[in-house]
């Protein structure tokens, strides 16, 4: 065990806990508890909402496991995923941001329903939504309890109990108002933990940076070439998928509707995205070319996941190590819990509110909330207890499923005032079941089966709407609304 | 294209030019292009990870300035 960074660990599990607690209390005295709960006030600043939203994004998958992916998948892999993340930070920023924060919403459901109306979209969105989410909150899962396990000396599984206990616990307290202010700190922590780390890569370079990154590359000479590794088809799904990702991937679009205006949540996404780039950057740079400077017995006995902590673990002592433990952990919980969030308000706030009990209080629909994130909590733990080998395939399939059904109906109902209801149901049924059919019955490259499910869906949807009845004017002149300037 | 809601021209010019971006590195010519070993199609993506956020702010806070001397020149007007 190592006691040291175990203590720093349980210090920051105890904080969340703290804030779990405090913000459970504002809400109960608050007069607008959902608009805290859900939207945290709608009251979240510029630079705050960038750190939260870095929080949101970087994750077990970007910056715990960057290393490691880039040393087995390829530079060209990875980086052409990070462009995608970034991008579609961009993208959302341009297309979705103003609407949707002007829409004045807490969730992509509701704003969906707004648009087109009818009962499919208050069940089918949430649904897609719920099951996307779980299948990635599971991988943030594993991850979290593989750090615990690296820590505590405990066993995987004691590990992932222990951490998901914690994080459900502050998530259902306190609802975005505690995931926010986690996520400030964890933002924080994540910049000062990839900083001090490329920082210490660079002091202590044997020799020459350009040297030292050619060593790393003759070591593995798959790393930099095109194809070593995946065929590119891989690579532009990847790209893809992030690049669109944004725009409907609920813990994210819900930064969104957190921020005090249009503009500040545009310039958050982009903030937020610049020091996303220039951290991920600095990892495959200046910590992969460490990779093949370790062990190679030790490499094989922690997953990839792992190898940014043991090339930490070279360069700091232990009170420094632990901080950046708790800073990998914060990459982790930052986005399970914005995650578990986001499946608990599709389900409380979409499903039971929308559908099962229209005139429920807000009390009930918060206790309804946490009564939820506890139940998807403990059933996706318990399925992280035995983690799928093709978990990451998953996890980037869950985000391809989210994309391919939702994407068409947001961004074709923002900009395209013809889009209809009917057009709707069939380009996120037609984006849905393509993107199931190429996954389950079809070998296809890795990630590559939005290439065909996003164009079916917004070529049907246009068609569809085409052909279909116009929206009443009544929804014409509410877009119309959403797109002036505030 | 009276249906269709009508982005800032600055804004659609931008997304354009991150398709065209993509598009040009993950064509074939750059992937033997070889720079400290890594292939330039993988340095372009890199290249994404900075310009297209620090474009993207930099429209965001050109917007502002606009508005600001478009409201400044409207006021002196009435």
């Amino acid at each position: 065990m190592k006691t040291v960074e175990l203590s720093i660990m349980v210090v920051y599990l105890l904080f969340l806990i703290v804030i779990g607690i405090y913000s459970q209390r504002r809400i109960s005295q608050s007069q607008t508890g959902i608009e805290d709960y859900y939207v945290a006030g709608r009251k979240i600043g510029t630079g705050v909402n960038s750190l939260a939203m870095l929080a949101a994004l970087g994750s077990g998958g970007s910056f715990m496991a960057g290393a490691g992916t880039i040393w087995n998948l390829g530079f060209p892999f990875l980086a052409w995923m990070c462009a995608g993340s970034i991008v579609g930070f961009t993208v959302a920023s341009v297309l979705v941001a103003k609407p949707l924060r002007n829409s004045q919403k807490f969730t992509v459901s509701e704003f969906l329903n707004d648009r087109y109306g009818g009962l499919f979209f208050k069940i089918a969105v949430p649904v897609v939504i719920i099951i996307g989410s779980a299948m990635y909150l599971m991988s943030q899962m594993t991850a979290g309890g593989l750090i615990a396990s690296y820590v505590t000396g405990l066993s995987y599984e004691w590990g992932l109990v222990i951490i998901v206990l914690v994080f459900i616990f502050y998530v259902s307290l306190g609802g975005m108002l505690a995931v926010t202010w986690t996520n400030i700190l964890q933002g924080a922590m994540m910049v000062f933990l990839i900083s001090s780390v490329v920082i210490a890569g660079i002091v202590n370079l044997p020799i020459d940076w350009a040297s030292f990154f050619v060593n790393a590359t003759s070591e593995n000479p798959a790393l930099g070439v095109v194809g070593a590794t995946l065929p590119v088809a891989a690579y532009i799904g990847a790209f893809v998928t992030w690049a669109t990702a944004v725009c409907v991937t609920p813990h994210l679009v819900m930064r969104i509707f957190t921020a005090t205006n249009a503009r500040s949540a545009k310039l958050s996404l982009n903030i937020s995205m610049l020091l996303f780039g220039i951290l991920m950057i600095g990892v495959g740079l200046v910590v992969v070319p460490y990779i093949p400077t370790m062990d190679a017995a030790m490499l094989a006995n922690y997953a990839p996941d792992m190898w940014l902590l043991l090339i930490a673990d070279q360069f700091f002592g232990p009170v420094l190590l632990g901080i950046i433990t708790a800073g990998i952990m914060a990459a982790v919980m930052s986005s399970t819990d914005a995650l578990l969030l986001a499946v608990s308000s599709a389900f409380s706030y979409d499903l039971y509110k929308g559908v099962i009990n229209p005139n429920a209080s807000r009390e009930r629909i918060v206790k309804v909330s946490m009564g939820f994130t506890w139940v998807v909590g403990l059933v996706v733990m318990v399925l992280s207890l035995n983690p799928p080998a093709f978990l990451i395939v998953l996890y980037t399939a869950a985000v391809g499923f989210m994309v391919s059904s939702l994407f068409s109906p947001m961004v074709l109902g923002i900009w395209w005032k013809r889009s209809t209801r009917i057009g709707a149901i069939v380009g996120l049924l037609v984006g849905s079941i393509s993107f199931l059919i190429c996954f389950l019955f079809f070998t296809m490259p890795y990630n590559s089966e939005i290439l065909i499910a996003l164009p079916m869906s917004l070529v049907s949807m246009y068609v569809v709407s085409s052909f279909s009845k116009k929206p009443s004017q009544e929804i014409v002149d509410k877009m119309d609304g959403y797109h002036v300037d505030m | 294209m009276g249906n269709w809601y009508r982005l800032p021209k600055s804004e659609g010019i931008f997304l354009s030019a991150i398709i065209i971006y993509a598009v040009i590195f993950f064509l074939p010519w750059s992937y033997d292009v070889m720079i400290m070993n890594i292939t330039l199609q993988a340095w372009g993506a890199y290249g994404l990870h900075i310009l297209a956020p620090v474009i993207a702010i930099y429209l965001i806070m050109q917007n502002k300035e606009t508005k600001v001397t478009a409201d400044r020149k409207q006021s002196l007007d009435t």
